[in-house]
């Protein structure tokens, strides 16, 4: 079986015998048992006698594991996310957080040079400025001054243009 | 002498809560406002009686002065306690306050005026012979080139009317200085109604180190140890512990006694903070602000004293004097506290804020921690506000075991799925420098690879993975989507009406 464990994957072997778990990961392979405890789960190793309890949060596409201090953000490897994992470089000015728009530098057709300060949002009290990730023209606007806008919106598309 | 039977608390959030916890304790019912976005918020739950004030945005709620005053005398309130942010610095609301027959719980207008205004409490601070970092006030663009210049690269850009980091922005060159001011200003006016910004040279090795005090009506002041906030990001604190592992006993008389010259030279009275930034190399404290209301860390202060400090704002306000000597004070102070600030924020991600609903919460408890928070699971983090989710307290006889204790408690609090402040304050209490007590405001910055990005071998990693399986095969759950899938009750009991 193929996870992610705090964005990190790694492989393991499960087998279910009854009520007891056989997991073989690394060079160990070890029984465990769950039980619900209350609110949590204890799971007991049952070849050491130690048991431990766990808090957990489920979401749709992960699980949070919350053990003694430990936390682990648990996600299954997606097709998807092979593919994704190529990265684009955005040319294109997005809301990284929800905010108001505060301030828009440019009209459609101006040009902007890499690291010019393009939209300014305001989240949470903090003033945040947009940067332009290239040297390009401003294509289209779609946000207005004042508007309150999702995270990763699309706000500006700028048309990245070779000097 | 005066009573005070009702009050106003105009805040919302953990300050709020806190507030009006003590009002409880002291038979004083509390009267709650909130904004249209806040009809759920935690801290309604605490008043007694709670009136809308308004849109979810703060200038058309919690700043909309008018508002909570005739609020407050709609509810035949007899006072009104700002907390922190919001209103609370501001002296033309306390002078309304006064002017409509309600009792301000906080220090007289005219003083808030002079003090809580930075520029003008730097020249009262100097007049008492207490050293200021350079700096001054802003005219113009030229004049404030110049200044920048004289005074020498990196300064500060500081809003006069703030506190909490906001409207405060930091220039290495003086090509960024315009920029700089503008954004200052603008964040200024956003946060605290009023765009003054100055001027002041930034010292780069340097410790933030405040001072609580009190101050009755009739002069008689006391003052706190020390709290030491070095640990900041954005110039705003995320952790404070008193007392400071920095400075030696004497240095912290010296800022105490200082503390009270200021502010009694300025006729303080109420509760209050003086913010020094400490030089550990020359071992000179230069005065920075004062900070005119109860603060966010005042937790800290009241753990090791055995003070609540929102009743000692109440007793001053009703005109008690302080029967307390400094030395029976100084005999009451006992162990060391830490405060931890939960805010909903990615910090592998510069610190965005991190916005939205707390589907999963829950709080460490037990001998020595202490929890002032403002939500609960199924609140939501909202845009409008500070993203402080709560504050983590915890008091043991000596740093050491109260760093031990820390740590435990930041892993039994658990938030998800919005991302927080808490692995990064975990790494932080087990940092060696950290735990030496070796560590300035650059803190964050100078130690950045190990506190936001240790890895270590975990532990529990196969009970996680054993759990996790188990919740997938488990059929019995259904919210999460593994390989076991029920149909839903609707399609087993086909359609309606068949």
């Amino acid at each position: 079986m193929n996870i992610k464990v705090n964005n990190e994957s790694l492989e393991y072997e499960l087998l279910r015998k009854g009520d007891s778990y056989l997991l073989s990961y690394q060079d160990s392979s070890l029984p465990f048992q769950v039980f619900r405890y209350g609110n949590d789960y204890l799971v007991l190793n049952i070849e050491d006698n130690t048991a431990i309890v766990l808090d957990v949060y489920k979401a749709k596409n992960k699980i949070v594991i919350w053990a003694e201090d430990e936390e682990f953000i648990i996600e299954e490897i997606s097709e998807n996310e092979t593919l994704s994992s190529h990265e684009v470089i955005e040319n294109n000015i997005k809301s990284p957080m929800p905010g108001i728009i505060k301030e828009i530098k440019f009209m459609e057709n101006d040009i902007v040079k890499k690291g010019d300060t393009v939209v300014v949002l305001e989240s949470m009290k903090v003033l945040n400025e947009l940067k332009s990730s290239v040297n390009g023209c401003i294509k289209k606007i779609y946000i207005e001054k004042g508007a309150q806008v999702g995270p990763l919106e699309l706000l500006v598309e700028i048309e990245p243009k070779e000097d | 002498m005066r009573k005070i039977k009702r009050v106003l608390v105009a805040n919302r959030g953990e300050i709020a809560i806190r507030i009006m916890k003590t009002l409880k304790l002291l038979g004083i019912e509390s009267i709650g406002v909130y904004s249209e976005a806040d009809k759920l918020s935690k801290h309604i739950s605490f008043a007694d009686k709670a009136y809308n004030i308004g849109e979810p945005e703060a200038i058309k709620s919690y700043l909309n002065m008018e508002k909570i005053i005739n609020t407050a005398k709609q509810a035949n309130c007899d006072a009104i306690h700002p907390g922190y942010g919001f209103l609370a610095e501001n002296p033309v609301f306390a002078k309304m306050v006064q002017e409509n027959g309600l009792i301000w719980i906080g220090p007289p207008s005219e003083c808030m005026k002079n003090l809580g205004d930075k520029i003008n409490s730097r020249i009262i601070a100097q007049s008492a012979g207490i050293p200021t970092t350079p700096g001054g006030t802003i005219e113009s663009i030229e004049q404030a080139h110049k200044l920048a210049n004289e005074i020498g690269y990196p300064v500060l850009i500081k809003a006069s009317a703030g506190g909490g980091g906001k409207g405060m922005r930091i220039v290495y060159d003086d090509k960024d200085l315009e920029d700089a001011i503008k954004v200052a200003r603008e964040e200024a006016k956003a946060a605290f109604a009023d765009p003054t910004v100055y001027i002041e040279k930034y010292i780069e090795d340097a410790h933030h180190i405040e001072i609580q005090f009190l101050i009755d009506k009739f002069g008689n002041g006391l003052y706190f140890p020390e709290r030491e906030c070095s640990v900041q990001r954005r110039y705003q604190k995320i952790i404070e512990e008193s007392p400071s592992p920095t400075i030696d006993r004497q240095t912290a008389k010296k800022m105490g006694e200082a503390a009270l010259l200021v502010t009694k030279k300025a006729g303080y009275h109420n509760a209050g903070t003086v913010e020094f930034i400490y030089d550990k190399k020359s071992k000179n404290f230069y005065f920075l602000e004062v900070n005119a209301r109860i603060q966010v860390e005042h937790p800290v202060t009241e753990e090791i004293s055995g003070f609540d400090l929102i009743a000692s704002q109440i007793d001053i306000a009703e005109e008690k004097p302080i029967e307390l000597s400094q030395d029976e004070l100084n005999n009451r102070i006992n162990g060391h506290a830490i405060e931890s600030r939960i805010y909903s924020e990615d910090t592998d991600n510069n610190f965005m804020p991190s916005i939205g609903k707390i589907e999963h919460y829950r709080e460490p408890a037990g001998f020595g921690i202490r929890v002032d928070s403002g939500f609960f699971e199924g609140s939501e983090v909202l845009i409008h506000y500070d993203p402080l989710i709560a504050k983590l307290i915890v008091k043991a006889p000596n740093r050491m075991m109260a760093i031990k204790k820390m740590y435990r408690a930041l892993s039994e609090y658990h938030i998800a799925p919005i991302k927080t402040t808490i692995p990064l304050l975990k790494n932080i209490f087990k940092h060696k420098k950290f735990i030496e007590g070796d560590y300035n405001t650059q803190f964050l910055s100078i130690y950045k690879d190990e506190l936001f990005n240790q890895k270590q071998n975990p532990i529990h990693l196969k009970e996680a993975i054993v759990l996790y399986e188990f919740l997938k095969q488990s059929s019995s759950d259904l919210t999460f989507s593994g390989e076991a899938t029920l149909p839903s009750c609707w399609e087993m009991i086909g359609s309606w009406r068949g």
